[in-house]
């Protein structure tokens, strides 16, 4: 990890509430699920704010923010030219199995983020992607075009029908799933859908009660899932505690240190969180 | 001309008056893969219980304006794990270590201290003596001066270490704390820990944290803890460390011309990792501007 002072090189607006910024932080490499701490400029807040890394290119890094409270407002104000530290990449990213031949992927919202690098991943090793996006309304599905245009199985599901399904998109996983798991064990065969070689991972990035709705899908089916989950972070390098996920084994783990990426089954999804 | 940054009490010798506060630096594992914590004056460890401890429920910190609330409810390893698992990496990095340690009984404090006694790598003990931010079995020695006496002289009968004692601003009169702790043995005293302090969220009408309360540290409470350093450096007749929302040299400056002898960064290393670093540079560089040849001489004109 670095600390970078990194000019902004772009930022665009996708409706009132989302935009991306483009930081020139001068590296590249990273694991899908990874993030960084990004210092909002004007002394507006004190801390610095986690965001998801979506991409890289040439040294620049692009971010995803959705506009919540004060920091993610004072840092839409922010122009092209102006600076910002960078603190990362930072936590434990995404573990790709070496046998599937294709993945299962579920976003809900801005959750999109770490997924989306973990899709061209997963397109590069040549494995098909089926992609599960549900949001609450058609404005918060975002990368939609480079998702589309991606060549992936992508299913959208919005709870208003503004867009694809009208539903939460964890309802299309569990219809999808509960196939499959018929046809391995030679119950029923289902017309069509991706054969059942793809079920040996789920990775899943959105809100906790579709992550903690996910864990019990996969559980159910005995599929092993990986959730990225979002904490409120003061330090992100692991020395505040301030991040911690209680584990089933009753410990604390750091958001930022021993995830964001958790295997589901570790999590205590009952337990109060941030 | 290269000032001279040393700056030591008895036995406790600083290559520069910049340590990191406890609960802001862990056990110095994460950041040594961002810079040499060998440079730092001293790292002070997360304060240590005799058994582990998980901490507080989420949520455990809240930013406020120009600070940070806490409630992390004193989440440690243990003596024992520290012993065995944390102070390898500190000895190999090289760093002086002054570990903070507190106990919800003074018999703790005493079996806590004993455990380090003669640990290797060790250079000093911090006593914590500020309320714990927990609901539950928070024993409280700093809020009087009976207390913080008691505490300190069980710990200095079996301990061999420099002693500093950590004081709480919850108090009426803190020098009357640090003349006590004094008078019990201690070496030095650093100041001030974090202040008593809560959120509210209007949306759920609930506390934002798990805990209720919390502490307050950063920019906010510096010119609290200025003015209590200040307090005690004239009347206490004991070197103080000084402490409170301390982002850059010129802040860490001004606590020294309030009379401390060396300076603790904390919050700060949340915001950049390297502010410790920048600091000491910092105040070298002011030295050289100022032409004073050695930070012993900065004090305050009157």
């Amino acid at each position: 990890m670095k600390d970078v002072h990194a000019t902004v090189a772009y930022k665009e607006f996708a409706g009132e509430k989302y935009f991306r910024l483009g930081l020139k932080v001068g590296w590249d490499e990273f694991a899908p699920g990874q993030f960084v701490m990004v210092q909002v400029p004007g002394g507006e807040v004190l801390l610095r704010r986690p965001f998801g890394i979506v991409k890289t290119e040439g040294g620049v890094l692009e971010v995803c923010v959705k506009i919540v409270g004060k920091g993610t407002r004072a840092l839409s104000q922010i122009s092209p030219g102006q600076s910002a530290q960078v603190l990362g990449p930072l936590g434990r990213g995404f573990t790709i199995p070496k046998d599937a031949k294709t993945a299962v992927l579920i976003a809900g919202g801005y959750g999109i983020a770490p997924l989306l690098p973990l899709a061209h991943k997963f397109k590069d090793e040549n494995k098909k992607i089926v992609f599960y996006y549900g949001a609450k309304k058609s404005p918060d599905l975002l990368y939609i075009n480079e998702l589309k245009t991606m060549g992936i199985d992508l299913r959208i599901a919005t709870e208003d029908g503004s867009a694809g399904e009208k539903g939460l998109v964890t309802d299309s996983l569990r219809n999808v799933i509960a196939n499959e798991v018929k046809q391995s064990h030679g119950i029923a065969t289902a017309p069509s859908g991706p054969r059942n070689d793809y079920i040996k991972s789920i990775f899943a990035c959105g809100p906790e009660g579709m992550l903690k709705e996910v864990a019990r899908i996969a559980s159910e089916a005995k599929i092993p899932a990986q959730v990225s989950l979002e904490r409120y972070m003061a330090c992100g390098v692991g020395v505040c505690l301030g991040c911690v996920v209680k584990s089933r084994d009753g410990s604390y783990v750091r958001a930022c240190r021993e995830g964001p990426v958790f295997d589901a089954e570790d999590v205590e999804w009952n337990a109060e969180k941030t | 001309m290269q000032p001279n940054l040393k700056v030591n009490i008895g036995k406790l010798e600083l290559k520069n008056p910049v340590m990191v506060a406890s609960g802001t630096f862990g056990y110095g594992e994460e950041f040594l893969e961002l810079y040499d914590i060998s440079k730092l004056g001293a790292v002070v460890t997360k304060g240590i219980s005799l058994k582990p401890r998980e901490g507080n429920p989420m949520p455990r910190m809240v930013e406020t304006p120009s600070g940070l609330i806490n409630a992390i409810g004193l989440a440690n390893v243990g003596v024992e794990a520290f012993l065995k698992e944390k102070m390898p990496a500190l000895r190999k990095a090289q760093a002086t270590v002054i570990v903070n340690i507190f106990g919800e009984s003074i018999e703790e404090y005493v079996a806590v201290a004993l455990k380090l006694e003669g640990a290797t790598g060790v250079s000093a003990l911090e006593l914590n003596i500020s309320c714990p931010n927990v609901s539950a079995g928070g024993a409280c020695f700093g809020t009087d001066a009976k207390s913080a006496e008691a505490v300190t002289q069980a710990v200095r009968r079996v301990s061999s270490f420099p002693l500093i004692v950590k004081l709480s601003p919850q108090v009426t009169s803190i020098v009357d704390i640090a003349k006590a702790v004094k008078a019990a043995g201690a070496d030095a005293v650093s100041l001030i820990n974090t202040i008593p302090a809560m959120a509210i969220d209007v949306k759920t009408r609930r506390p934002v944290l798990a805990n209720v309360t919390g502490g307050l540290s950063g920019p906010a409470i510096k010119p609290i803890a200025l003015k209590m350093v200040y307090d005690v450096s004239r009347s206490a007749d004991i070197p103080v460390i000084g402490m409170g929302g301390i982002m850059n040299a010129a802040d860490a400056i001004e606590f020294i011309l309030a009379g401390a002898f060396a300076v603790q960064v904390g919050t700060a290393n949340f915001i950049k990792p390297a502010a410790a670093l920048d600091i000491i540079s910092g105040i070298r560089s002011y030295l050289i501007d100022e032409k004073v040849d050695s930070i012993s001489r900065v004090k305050l004109f009157f």
